[in-house]
């Protein structure tokens, strides 16, 4: 059995909103493991926007997350994503 | 020039020996050609050659001098008639020195698979003396006993061809607190090298058999002869004592950082409910790579306590780069040569 448990799971059957509600489930998570304190998250933020407190490396646990639950790889499309509303945008796209 | 012979069982290897006894040389070829070697050179004395999957994992045939392989055995008088079961392959070295043990005295190989109930019945009711096998193998056959427990107690366990975690010699010792363990690091390129009756992984270094050896870059060296050979072995000294952490070049390269999987995966056997664990590195476009944990559960552990037990112990006592990123509970069993395998 393969999971990627430290990360909310993620629905392929969900609609957009619940898209957006997981990601920002999924990068809170990480944020707070961080030792962050925010409860919600500003959609035009870059990916690795310090107020995040996200290193590479906890990107790198989102994009597996991401991959196995969508089966998107996210950084070999022809434009990865630069924002976290540009991940919501092509996961919707791409799913 | 050479024979060769391509023997199935162990119990083949007693003609082998007997041609070499005569003065020829054999080389030993598994039967199916895909695992075959290829560029056989002509050895230089009575010799036998074996198959290695050597640190690049392209099979390889090396020739070992009969007279070194005769003398490396002692005969003992009190293992005169014993069976010696094994899963290792006979055309492998340490399938060649089983054989050779049974051969020199008196006793019999017997090949063993992984049918587990059949292995537990052949070993109760032919009443064998002597397992030889890897770390992994023995603790699959104990965690695969059928119930009610067989009546079978083996005088002699030797185990080799991995790294023996200390929670696995504990389980087996637990389980055959009679019996008399050997644990042997061997490779194939220069034979036996550290022998040892302690079950915590590490070996005694005076029983180390080559005269001169080192540590370069973390790796053991030993000297054979005229030559240097790098085990590929990442090793860890404290005193009089070594032992084996892994190989060297099982790391993953993760945003640069240089991350030893074995070193994960012997902390992750350190939680309780964790029975095995494999580290393995995996793409990752952010990172080049990161590490994946596969785990293999105690019989009756539930899963989200030992996991989460699990990703505590080791993020706190891991630097980040090593951290898991994709954990998955699995069976980790058995690959070839009966050895830790995915």
């Amino acid at each position: 059995m393969d999971a990627t448990l430290t990360l909310p799971p993620l629905d392929p059957m969900i609609m957009a909103d619940d898209i957006r509600s997981s990601i920002e489930k999924l990068v809170l998570t990480l944020h707070q493991r961080n030792g962050g304190d925010l409860t919600a998250m500003d959609w035009g933020w870059r990916l690795l926007e310090p107020a995040l407190k996200l290193d590479s490396l906890d990107l790198a646990e989102i994009v597996v997350a991401i991959e196995k639950d969508y089966r998107v790889s996210l950084f070999d499309l022809p434009q990865p994503p630069r924002t976290w509303d540009e991940v919501v945008r092509q996961l919707e796209e791409h799913h | 020039m050479f024979d060769i012979a391509y023997p199935v069982s162990l119990s083949d290897l007693a003609s082998v020996f007997e041609r070499l006894d005569q003065g020829n040389s054999v080389a030993l070829m598994p039967s199916n050609p895909a695992h075959r070697p290829e560029g056989l050179a002509a050895p230089p004395a009575p010799s036998l050659g074996v198959c290695s999957s050597g640190s690049t994992g392209i099979p390889k045939l090396i020739w070992r001098r009969w007279d070194d392989l005769r003398t490396g055995i002692r005969p003992d008088p009190k293992l005169c008639g014993w069976q010696w079961a094994s899963p290792f392959e006979p055309w492998t070295f340490a399938g060649v020195q089983i054989g050779l043990q049974a051969w020199s005295s008196h006793g019999h190989p017997v090949s063993i698979g992984t049918d587990w109930g059949e292995v537990w019945t052949r070993l109760a009711d032919r009443g064998v003396e002597a397992l030889c096998c890897t770390p992994t193998y023995a603790d699959l056959l104990i965690q695969n006993q059928p119930a009610p427990a067989p009546d079978w107690t083996p005088r002699q366990i030797t185990l080799g061809g991995e790294v023996l975690r200390p929670a696995t010699g504990a389980r087996l010792s637990q389980r055959f607190p009679k019996t008399r363990f050997t644990v042997i690091y061997a490779a194939a390129e220069v034979g036996n090298l550290l022998k040892t009756h302690r079950l915590d992984g590490w070996y005694e270094l005076e029983s180390m058999r080559v005269a001169e050896w080192r540590i370069e870059d973390g790796a053991l060296t030993v000297r054979r002869g005229d030559r240097w050979h790098r085990t590929g072995d990442l090793v860890e000294r404290k005193g009089d004592l070594l032992r084996v952490v892994g190989r060297a070049d099982s790391v993953a390269n993760v945003a640069g950082t240089k991350v030893s999987l074995a070193e994960v995966a012997e902390m992750a056997e350190q939680v309780p409910g964790v029975r095995r664990a494999l580290a393995v590195a995996e793409p990752n476009p952010v990172t080049g790579q990161v590490v994946v944990l596969r785990y293999a559960l105690e019989l009756g552990r539930a899963e989200p306590a030992v996991l989460e037990a699990l990703q505590a112990h080791l993020r706190g006592r891991l630097r980040k780069e090593a951290w898991p990123r994709r954990w998955v509970k699995d069976e980790v069993g058995l690959a070839s040569n009966a050895k830790r395998g995915g």
